[in-house]
């Protein structure tokens, strides 16, 4: 009896906690379903923040936002992609290699390096963004995709994150391969399929970093073939309040869809890494 | 830790392996940081070759009221967001784990997503939250509690709330995922042994629990911390490179860019933006330093 009675609060506490969250986790994503449906609403709709479903299902405004009126906007994502995808892998093959070397061995000016990546987090890029700015323009890489993507690849973080993750790989594997004649480079690669979670988890939070970047890319793409999302977006928001706000919303909603669809990809993984790494 | 043979080989491996970081960070990082530090030195003449003048551009920051308030407010900024963020993270961690078995997975993943939008959709997002009169704040939180509406944006007031709401609605979910991941990893036995004892929930969450992921909290706090002290996108989209209405929202990186690209010039802009260090190493401290005081002994 007293037991059976235990068990069905535990189930009601179960069932009015789940409903919580649910509902907090609704208040979280409310925003982004009403930008959605927002695509589809004509400026007097989108003010009206009582309407939530529009009036009418059109494609009008992805026509607009497609046909390069406001912006260029097939431009800009696939400009968005190409430099978030390669900073997101050039900081991670760069920050593994470097972490592999200063999580294995023991020698000396290993915790000066470890500060140094200290160093980088604390003072990240859009500190300097206006130094870097200049240096960049000198390199010769100003309003070219390069001068946004390669200073992306240093991450502080990585260097740190992947210095504590190799420490995790068993020391006698390395000394297997060494023994058995194997170079440092093959021994890296022969350890890399052990951290496989680790470099997906890294990779897709430095890609998000990269796409969410706006100082850097604001000042070193200067022409609208250049651009990226978040900066033609915003050139888009502060052109007028006149123009359509639906093919913002549109062009905002697209926009979310590569970073949605790489986080469910990576979901997994990122969990497993995340637990492991928390654990250790 | 590891003794090798063929000692030179492998150094020579170990050198290929860790140089490109390195050498990264010297180009992209380090020259940028020292151009910076001269850059703040000199003049801001804008044509023709400035001038070295010292730490004149320092000297007049300590001096000037806008600095200050921008300090106090990105100090206010990183801590409110930091508190709230954390907290409710805290909070939903501990919901989602206790929800339904098959709700969980979908429950972390939908409270992530808000931290996958960029900052500038999220300002224009926001923008339209705290719109006026029409906003979703005012309609659904200010007017059925009896308040007056309130103008989010032009009211000093509460411009500040606003960005707050702002980084929290986006970090949460991330701080919450990491959260998950951390009370998920404590090991079962203790926990079990302290609720056997009688240990009541409130004991075993700040007595066992804390302590047990105050790791996994101080990554966030340096996280938010970081994140807030550069934070740019958000206040620069809502109101366009400004502070806002009485400068109630500047914050220390909107200054810097107000200061090299509004008015004053690039040396007192650099000398802004490196000042920053110093408050952000301070705040660190701070933060690094509390949880120890807490739970000083508080481990087992």
């Amino acid at each position: 009896m007293e037991r059976s009675k235990n068990v069905r609060t535990s189930r009601i506490a179960t069932l009015v906690v789940s409903l919580a969250t649910l509902l907090a986790a609704f208040i979280f994503l409310y925003p982004l379903f009403w930008m959605a449906l927002g695509s589809f609403k004509s400026n007097i709709e989108i003010f009206n923040t009582r309407v939530f479903w529009p009036n009418e299902w059109t494609g009008h405004y992805f026509g607009i936002l497609l046909s390069g009126e406001y912006t260029n906007f097939e431009r800009t994502l696939f400009n968005s992609i190409g430099i978030s995808i390669s900073q997101g892998i050039g900081a991670t093959v760069l920050a593994a290699m470097a972490g592999y070397i200063i999580g294995t061995y023991q020698f000396r000016g290993r915790m000066t390096l470890v500060t140094l990546g200290f160093m980088v987090v604390l003072i990240p890029a859009q500190m300097v963004a206006l130094p870097l700015f200049v240096w960049v323009n000198a390199l010769g890489l100003f309003d070219s995709p390069l001068g946004v993507a390669l200073p992306g690849m240093v991450s502080g973080l990585g260097l740190l994150f992947f210095a504590r993750v190799f420490r995790l790989v068993p020391k006698e594997l390395i000394e297997v391969a060494h023994m058995e004649g194997a170079s440092e480079w093959r021994t890296f690669l022969s350890v890399l399929p052990l951290v496989r979670p680790f470099l997906i988890a890294f990779g897709f939070a430095h890609f998000v970093l990269a796409w969410h970047a706006h100082v850097i890319p604001m000042l070193i793409l200067h022409s609208e073939e250049a651009r990226t999302l978040p900066i033609s977006l915003a050139a888009l928001y502060g052109s007028s309040l006149n123009s359509p706000q639906a093919v913002l919303m549109a062009g905002s909603t697209i926009g979310m869809i590569p970073l949605i669809t790489l986080f469910a990809m990576a979901y997994p993984q990122l969990k497993s890494a995340l637990q492991e790494f928390v654990a250790s | 830790m590891l003794r090798y043979s063929g000692f030179f080989r492998i150094n020579l491996g170990r050198l290929f392996l860790a140089t490109p970081f390195f050498l990264f960070l010297l180009v992209f990082w380090a020259t940028p940081l020292g151009e910076g530090l001269l850059l703040s030195l000199e003049s801001d003449t804008l044509w023709g070759e400035p001038s070295f003048v010292g730490f004149k551009h320092y000297k007049e920051l300590l001096q000037d009221s806008r600095y200050w308030h921008s300090v106090a407010n990105t100090s206010v900024f990183a801590l409110c967001t930091i508190t709230f963020s954390i907290g409710l993270a805290l909070l939903f961690a501990h919901g989602i784990r206790l929800s339904l078995k098959g709700l969980q997975g979908p429950l972390a993943f939908a409270l992530v997503v808000p931290g996958l939008c960029p900052p500038t959709v999220l300002a224009l997002l926001f923008l339209l939250v705290f719109h006026g009169k029409e906003g979703l704040l005012n309609r659904w939180l200010m007017e059925p509690l009896g308040f007056e509406t309130v103008n989010w944006l032009s009211d000093p007031n509460f411009i500040m709330p606003a960005i707050v709401i702002q980084a929290v609605w986006r970090w949460t979910g991330f701080m919450t995922f990491f959260l998950l991941c951390a009370l998920n990893a404590r090991p079962r036995d203790v926990l079990d042994a302290a609720a056997i004892d009688g240990v009541n929930i409130w004991q075993r969450f700040y007595k066992i629990t804390l302590p047990l992921i105050s790791p996994t909290i101080t990554f966030c706090l340096i996280y938010l911390l970081v994140d807030c002290f550069a934070q740019f996108a958000g206040s620069y989209v809502l109101f366009g490179g400004s502070g806002g209405a009485n400068d109630a929202g500047l914050l220390l990186v909107t200054y810097a860019y107000q200061k090299a690209f509004v008015g004053g010039g690039f040396g007192s802009g650099a000398a802004v933006s490196l000042s920053i260090l110093p408050w952000l190493a301070g705040m660190l401290i701070l933060v690094a330093l509390v949880p120890r005081y807490l739970w000083k002994g508080a481990r087992m």
